[in-house]
């Protein structure tokens, strides 16, 4: 039997509780000494970044980050995509016909952001896209990406069929700034 | 770090010949092949959407910076009262931007081979020090810690420099792995 879908984080909080914790946060003393660490750091060095990207890739199989892309309006857009490391590089996907692609050719600046598997790291890649639906690009990036999903190195042929086709673009990100976060 | 199980994904040469070559055999024979192209196909319902949001440990909020750009970053997020609120912490880049331009679209992964849902919409700034503990106090609990260290996370906090958003959907588009990728 399925279990009762839980779709909200309410029975985790306290009201009373929120109070109590407020009144502790602004009853403390606002010097310096006082001031907590921050949990987190920033990292501007592309190696942090690369051994999330890496391991997360070839260890744990795991394949997917968002990328961010502007929008016409001067906005911002992001899609969930899968990614693959090939050569040193880092290579996405899109295909033609979807408002990604349409904003990609027209404004190649793009982030993508990747999170380690236990979550307690994270980078933020700052760059440039570029586009090609070059057989051997598309086809060299399906490969890739299928390797990566399946975890392995036998039946990637269905992955690749369904990821190899007309229309598809081989994404090739560009890095030009990096910021990882990692643990204190 | 177990380096012994690192496997390389890089495609030989001759591997894209051959696989070149029989994509187009495969073209040229007009024969059907099962694509992902459109993923409208394989969306969640809504209960599903916020059941895979509510599971998550976090998510990825972009921006747009001032020079157009997109900007990004990994945050923590809690579902309260009905809606996604996200937690901001001093110094990131988002807070400023989204003080300029509250315009975001917000990636909720569920996990390789579960699926994801992509938010766009905005944000507004909730400058009150009970949403920064309610949202510090949920994703410690989420997370399983003990209570002594979701206490501790609550002392780091920092309200004023700390913030927390509240995200306002204006459409999502979602996707299930599982539908997809079980054919």
């Amino acid at each position: 039997m399925d279990s009762e879908r839980i779709t909200s984080h309410d029975h985790l909080v306290d009201e009373g509780e929120v109070a109590r914790w407020v009144a502790e946060l602004e009853a403390a003393p606002a010097s310096a000494a006082s001031t907590p660490a921050p949990s987190t750091r920033l990292s501007f060095d592309p190696e942090d970044a690369w051994a999330i990207i890496r391991d997360r890739h070839e260890i744990v199989h795991a394949y997917g980050g968002a990328i961010g892309w502007p929008t016409k309006d001067a906005s911002v857009a992001s899609a969930y995509v899968g990614f693959a490391v090939l050569d040193g590089e880092l290579w996405t996907t899109t295909t033609k016909g979807r408002g990604k692609t349409y904003a990609m050719l027209r404004d190649p600046r793009a982030v993508f952001v990747i999170v380690s598997a236990d979550r307690q790291r994270s980078t933020t890649v700052y760059g440039t896209v570029e586009l090609s639906n070059e057989d051997r690009d598309v086809t060299r990036f399906a490969i890739g990406f299928s390797r990566y999903r399946s975890g392995g190195w036998s039946e990637i042929g269905p992955g690749i069929a369904s990821f190899d086709s007309a229309g598809r673009y081989a994404v090739r990100f560009i890095p030009t700034r990096f910021v990882t976060r990692l643990p204190a | 770090m177990a380096t012994e199980t690192r496997r390389p994904v890089e495609a030989t040469e001759e591997e894209v010949e051959r696989w070149v070559a029989q994509k187009r055999e495969l073209a040229a024979s007009g024969e059907k092949v099962f694509t992902v192209e459109d993923v409208r196909a394989y969306q969640l319902d809504d209960d599903e959407a916020w059941e895979l949001i509510t599971a998550g440990n976090g998510c990825a909020l972009c921006w747009a910076n001032e020079d157009g750009s997109p900007g990004g970053s990994f945050v923590r997020h809690a579902v309260l009262d009905g809606a996604a609120y996200l937690l901001l912490l001093d110094g990131d880049e988002a807070i400023p931007a989204l003080r300029h331009d509250p315009r975001v679209s917000v990636v909720f992964d569920g996990g390789d081979g579960i699926g994801a849902v992509t938010v766009r919409g905005t944000v507004d700034f909730v400058d009150d020090p009970a949403a920064l503990v309610s949202v510090v106090l949920a994703t410690g609990r989420h997370d399983g810690l003990p209570e002594d260290r979701v206490a501790e996370h609550v002392r780091q906090s920092r309200p004023g420099r700390d913030r927390v958003v509240r995200l306002n959907r204006e459409r999502w588009v979602t996707f299930s792995h599982k539908k997809i990728f079980r054919g």
